[in-house]
């Protein structure tokens, strides 16, 4: 382990702009967004919708609590996070708050295959180009 | 129906079940800063108005808001989506901002739309998230600042969703179509 911070300047390439349909998963449909475009670096702009079932993750990779937020109908308030693309497999981390169907939050990293789409998912995400 | 974590809608599911599109240009950048005690929906429409009706997306990055409307999902009673928005939630009083975030698009006859997401904490402590009532909403004593990111190529657009029945924000190619 290091402890050199890591400083990569560059700048924003192009957009993609999609609407997942309903249960179509968050990640795995941003993942192939950026495939498809073979966009190799992608951060996260923006996304609004609403899921079947949330499924958030909590610590790290290894030892990582679930934690599944029931709906349909949960609703994503935000989401933030990076994607990465080595060899044509992408590399996600997603992390964002959702509100269950009380209105009550929760927080946490999303687990790929477990937040699909129940209604609509609009996502933008905007190539990023290092220098 | 909800099946090993599926929902089944009542309509016929169309393809392509993600859609898509490309802008090559870069976006425009903007941080629109809402007053104290303004209607959070009128101000940004207003701030927008310059560019026309906009599609993009946004943060609500700081602030909070003196009074608050929100929707939760509910089980409908009747009609042919088995879940609707429920009535209007409203909260007054210092709410303070947790997250949230904006689509931008357009009616098919031009109209503005703002698609709000967002959670935010009453004065005793109480959450609130959901679909945000913007039009329904005020800023708080130190305003609200939104930051959006304007598409130039492609624009959301409501289009009616045959699978679920709602009216849903579709990206589309501008002068183009619908995009793939």
């Amino acid at each position: 382990m290091t402890n050199d911070v890591s400083i990569e300047s560059g700048v924003y390439g192009r957009l993609i702009v999609a609407r997942m349909k309903p249960n179509e998963d968050l990640i795995e449909s941003i993942e192939s967004m950026c495939v498809q475009y073979e966009i190799k670096h992608a951060v996260v702009r923006g996304v609004v919708g609403s899921l079947t079932t949330a499924t958030l993750l909590h610590g790290d990779e290894s030892t990582a609590q679930e934690q599944v937020v029931t709906g349909p109908g949960v609703e994503i308030l935000n989401v933030f996070g990076e994607v990465n693309v080595v060899d044509g497999m992408p590399s996600t981390r997603l992390s964002g708050v959702v509100a269950d169907t009380t209105g009550h939050l929760y927080a946490g990293r999303f687990k790929k295959g477990g937040n699909r789409s129940f209604i609509t998912i609009e996502a933008s995400v905007q190539e990023w180009l290092p220098s | 129906m909800l099946l090993s974590g599926r929902f089944a809608h009542p309509g016929v599911p169309t393809l392509p079940r993600l859609i898509k599109s490309e802008s090559i240009s870069r976006s425009t950048e903007l941080r629109i800063a809402i007053p104290a005690y303004a209607n959070v929906g009128a101000s940004l429409r207003n701030a927008l108005l310059a560019w026309g009706p906009v599609s993009g997306c946004g943060r609500i990055t700081a602030g909070s808001l003196s009074s608050l409307q929100y929707h939760v999902i509910i089980k409908a009673s009747d009609g042919i989506k088995p879940f609707v928005y429920g009535s209007p939630i409203k909260c007054d009083g210092d709410l303070t901002l947790v997250t949230a975030a904006i689509t931008l698009g357009r009616s098919a006859a031009g109209v503005q739309v703002l698609h709000c997401h967002g959670g935010f904490i009453d004065k005793a402590g109480g959450q609130h998230g959901g679909h945000l009532a913007l039009d329904a909403s005020f800023a708080g004593e130190d305003g609200l600042v939104i930051r959006v990111c304007l598409f130039h190529e492609i624009e959301y657009v409501i289009t009616p969703d045959p699978e679920t029945n709602f009216d849903l924000l579709t990206p589309t190619q501008k002068n183009e179509g619908a995009a793939t």
